[in-house]
């Protein structure tokens, strides 16, 4: 076996690296006939004869050779690294089309590999956790809304049903961690401690929570908040560390691939469950085996309802286990994840056509190769070699373009897009072989398909030499012409969708807000655990936190409001005759300063006053053009919650959220009479406001009411933009490529059927024509082929508008506007991609073609 | 005189292997013209051996390790590669002729004349 191994090594290092065998042998053969000459010279022949006679008995110096290198490496591997190099020659003689054809392929191979990457990251993988098929997130609740925390009560009764083999308990907080830079906030979370071994989680270092004594002072920390604020400390273990104010020692780092409950959760503090304790949670349970979701929920319901009585009208009920993504999302990614594909085939088609445009020019080269005895599958593979040594190098480049893109991907999707799955946006080997295995099918084709021909025809023929026509052949014309009006569709149906995507944006960012959102916090405090459960200490401890609040720098005013609920039915006023009208209504109780602080106008009536009547509301317009259409309805009355209330006042609508806002909502404000279980506190900054860790350090030290969370108002905006934002650049990038893709293509091959033409331009300009008429019929072509491309794209985004329009914001496909700047754009693109061409047809000189035959 | 076309005898690969091993055993190291010769002399036939054959034959056996090829001079001072048998060479040499008798004695008990 040994001597077999040793020979192959050697003959593979010899097809490879023949320079020193050959000189070798070289030498050895003319010490061979030297040899043998002085042997024949001795034996009486002269010396010419001798030489002669030597190479005859030799075999053939050349001879000798061939069958030394036959045995010394592999004939197939010689042969195919000539055709290498030959390729790589080629290919650099036309350094232009080659780094064009490689260019684009790198696009569309790392373009559709990091899009099928993060399509596969965020909306088609499972949850990253085992058993994640019977991972349930659970809450007690029913048709009308429900309860998102439920008692430590029912955890712990949960935890003994046969339904679940395991209940945990989560519960999302911020957190403010004292790091050595100052306190910062960090998204973290109160959980039990067997969530990690539920989760299957183990940490990067040190251990989780015993789930057998409680842990009250440490905590888990993960390991980006450990590199970032903590610089990585070696001795991290055990350190103490202050969160809100308390110390707390660590135990353990998690690595930065474990995500729960959010995407960017960093801190998790432990939390003992005892069914006396006080507290809720939220809960995540993994369904018994064998054991349907169903049962597993109606046995969860029994135990509820025994253990707390007050859930009799509630229901357990699943919840998912991440934050649900809005139907623009659901309708945005895969729309978007389409333009990559269109782009992709743009590319394809752009390399194919070049590929075979340029190897069509050689069709007389491959002729002559054929009558010189070339086979045809020697030539096959000599091209084949080019299309894969290109497909190669664009191949290799789009692998690392799709592993930056893909590495860039996490910080540059909004948030929205990030929040909405816990899986790691990591390289996606499947999409990646796909993607290069397209990639090279597509560039081998174009490269087999002109030598398949050209080969066929010489052997028809018989006489390569013959052909001289003067002007593109039929057979690779209608291939070519095809791929430019398939790319010019494309590109096309990519501008319409670029153009909706843009005027969304737009059309978004102009949206009234109905209040000012710029300098202004809201403020969400619980007094759950607060202790504090009377009405009058709840407002007491109310007036001290706003005191507070607005005692801190830069903090001009601050109103209280809280949720009064959301309410379903048929209204109707107190006009004569007048017929109920279905609205849903959210009702929300606020300070007389509310309105005035959020910039909300009011458009007739007055505020609240700080002693007002009971039964005053305010309504938003929706409600006063329902109930009291083309009338002022200020003094009017309508019933609601089962008593007569008198309308004071009338606002304009403020709206939170701009894209997913039903318009069946209509908006209704009461007096507000103190804080409930959840209040939020909205403050206005003179200036700038400061930092969450500043309002979660002062509400510790304030009270025992819990800052829940805060919202900077005029980041919301800002994110609630970043959707449709992010959707408008990646289909206007995506447009742009395929527009320059088409634009190339168009180019590339009119300008190599220019060439193939010039002696019917000639013709042409010999019997009169003038440069401009030579112009005019390379225009006429191409923009034929372009007409045929915008007409088809366009029947392409008539079929799909409605699609279009789902993801788009009061935008049409069929816009009069964005209409007329896709045909303009697409007509300007494409005339000046024909420029050059034109000219060059239009300056062929018939002289100059007679000094070339 | 009309020269007699004489017969070769075709050399398959593996024959000619063993041969250059057990001439080189027997003459010691030798240069690729004093082995093509020296096996024209010796043979009653002529092999069918032009002098190239001899080339890749050297060459299978010094990628095998069974031969080691050195430049060197002649007697008469012309540059030559010299080759000679190495160790593995001769163990090789061993099997290799095991199993050129035990072929040799199959091919003869089939062909052998009234069997």
């Amino acid at each position: 076996m040994l001597p077999r191994i040793r020979r192959l090594w050697l003959r593979l290092v010899h097809s490879f690296r023949p320079e020193r065998a050959e000189r070798d042998l070289t030498r050895e053969v003319a010490s061979h006939l030297a040899l043998l000459e002085d042997e024949l010279v001795s034996r009486g022949l002269s010396r010419d004869a001798a030489y002669t006679e030597a190479r005859k008995r030799l075999g053939g110096a050349q001879a000798a050779k061939h069958q030394h290198r036959d045995a010394r490496s592999f004939r197939w591997l010689d042969e195919l690294l000539v055709d290498a190099k030959y390729a790589v020659r080629r290919l650099r003689s036309r350094l232009g089309t080659t780094a064009l054809a490689i260019g684009m392929l790198a696009v569309a191979v790392g373009l559709s590999t990091a899009m099928f990457t993060i399509v596969d990251a965020l909306i088609v993988r499972a949850l990253p956790f085992p058993h994640a098929d019977r991972l349930t997130g659970l809450y007690m609740g029913n048709d009308r809304g429900g309860q998102g925390s439920v008692s430590l009560g029912i955890l712990a009764a949960w935890r003994g049903s046969p339904g679940f083999d395991r209940v945990e308990g989560i519960t999302s907080q911020r957190m403010v961690v004292d790091t050595d830079s100052g306190p910062v906030s960090h998204p973290g979370a109160v959980v039990t401690p067997g969530l990690f071994d539920l989760l299957g989680a183990a940490p990067l270092r040190g251990r989780v929570f015993d789930t057998q004594t409680p842990e009250p002072d440490a905590v888990v920390i993960g390991a980006t908040l450990w590199r970032t604020a903590f610089d990585a400390d070696e001795h991290i273990l055990g350190r103490t560390i202050r969160l809100d104010d308390q110390p707390y020692f660590v135990i353990g780092v998690m690595p930065a691939s474990f995500r729960f409950p959010e995407r960017d959760t960093s801190v998790w503090r432990g939390r003992e469950v005892r069914a006396a304790a006080d507290g809720r949670t939220q809960v995540v349970a993994r369904v018994a085996p064998g054991v349907p979701e169903a049962d597993a929920f109606r046995l969860a319901t029994e135990l509820a309802h025994a253990t707390d009585p007050a859930t009799a009208e509630l229901y357990a009920r699943k919840d998912d286990l991440i934050r649900v993504p809005d139907t623009y999302y659901l309708r945005a990614v895969p729309f978007v994840a389409g333009a990559v594909a269109l782009v992709v085939v743009v590319l394809c088609a752009n390399v194919s056509s070049l590929l075979l445009t340029r190897l069509r020019a050689r069709r007389r080269e491959f002729g002559v190769c054929a009558a010189l005895g070339a086979s045809r599958s020697r030539l096959l593979r000599q091209t084949a070699m080019e299309s894969l040594a290109a497909g190669g190098v664009g191949t290799a480049a789009g692998v690392a373009m799709a592993w930056n893109l893909v590495s860039l991907a996490e910080s540059l999707l909004p948030e929205a897009f990030r929040q909405a799955s816990l899986n790691p946006i990591d390289l996606d080997l499947r999409a990646l072989v796909v993607s290069v295995a397209v990639g090279l099918v597509a560039t081998s084709v174009a490269g087999a398909a002109p030598v398949w021909l050209a080969t066929r025809t010489h052997a028809r023929t018989g006489n390569p030499l013959a052909e001289r026509g003067g002007t593109e052949s039929r057979s690779g014309r209608g291939v070519t012409r095809a791929l430019l009006v398939t790319e010019v569709a494309l590109a096309c149906a990519l501008l319409v969708g670029a153009s909706l995507m843009v005027r969304s944006f737009l059309n978004v960012a102009a949206i009234d807000r109905g209040f000012d959102p710029r300098g202004m916090v809201r403020l969400w405090f619980s007094f759950e655990e607060s202790g504090i459960t009377d009405p009058a200490g709840r407002r007491a401890a109310a007036a001290t936190l706003r005191g507070e609040m607005l005692a801190l720098p830069g903090v001009s005013n601050a109103a209280w409001s809280t949720d009064e609920g959301t309410f379903f039915g048929s209204w109707t006023s107190d006009l004569p005759n007048a017929s109920p009208v279905r609205l849903v209504l959210e009702v929300d109780a606020v300070d007389p300063d509310y309105f005035a602080l959020h910039g909300i106008e009011l458009i007739r009536g007055r505020a609240f006053s700080a002693t007002e009547a009971p039964g005053a509301v305010i309504v938003g317009e929706t409600i006063a053009n329902a109930l009291w259409p083309g009338i002022d309805p200020v003094g009017h009355t309508f019933e609601w919650a089962k008593r007569q209330v008198r309308v004071v006042g009338v606002v304009r609508e403020p709206r939170q959220s701009l894209i997913n806002e039903s318009r069946e909502f209509a908006d209704m404000f009461v007096p507000f009479e103190g804080p409930r279980r959840y209040v939020w506190l909205s403050v206005r900054c003179a200036v700038s406001c400061p930092s969450e860790g500043v309002f979660r350090q002062r509400t510790a030290q304030a009270t025992r009411a819990s800052l829940v969370d805060l919202t900077y108002l005029d980041d919301a905006l800002a994110k609630d933009l970043e959707q449709p934002r992010a959707s408008a650049v990646l289909v206007l990038t995506f447009a742009f490529v395929g527009l320059m893709a088409s634009a190339g293509g168009l180019f590339s091959v009119l300008s190599h059927a220019v060439q193939e033409r010039r002696r019917e331009f000639g013709i042409r300009s010999a019997l009169g024509a003038t440069p401009g008429a030579i112009a005019r019929v390379v225009y006429r072509e191409g923009l034929t082929v372009g007409g045929a491309g915008l007409f088809v794209g366009a029947a392409l985004s008539g079929a799909f508008a409605s699609t279009l329009e789902s993801v788009s914001y009061e935008a049409s496909a069929s816009d009069p506007i964005g209409v007329t700047i896709v045909v303009v754009t697409l007509v300007i693109t494409i005339v000046l991609a024909l420029w050059f061409p034109a000219r060059a047809a239009a300056n062929t000189h018939p002289a100059l073609l007679l000094k070339e035959e | 005189m009309a020269s007699k076309q004489v017969e070769k005898v075709e050399l398959i690969q593996g024959a000619l292997d063993l041969i250059v091993l057990q001439a080189l055993v027997t003459m010691g190291p030798q240069h690729a013209y004093g082995l093509a010769a020296r096996l024209e002399q010796v043979a009653d036939h002529p092999l069918m051996l032009n002098q190239g054959t001899l080339y890749p034959a050297l060459v299978r056996l010094e990628q095998q390790g069974w031969i080691k090829g050195e430049w060197g001079r002649t007697e008469n001072n012309r540059d030559a590669k010299f080759y000679a048998i190495t160790k593995a060479g001769s163990k090789a040499i061993e099997k290799q002729s095991e199993r050129w008798y035990r072929l040799a004695g199959l091919v003869d008990r089939l062909f052998v004349k009234g069997s």
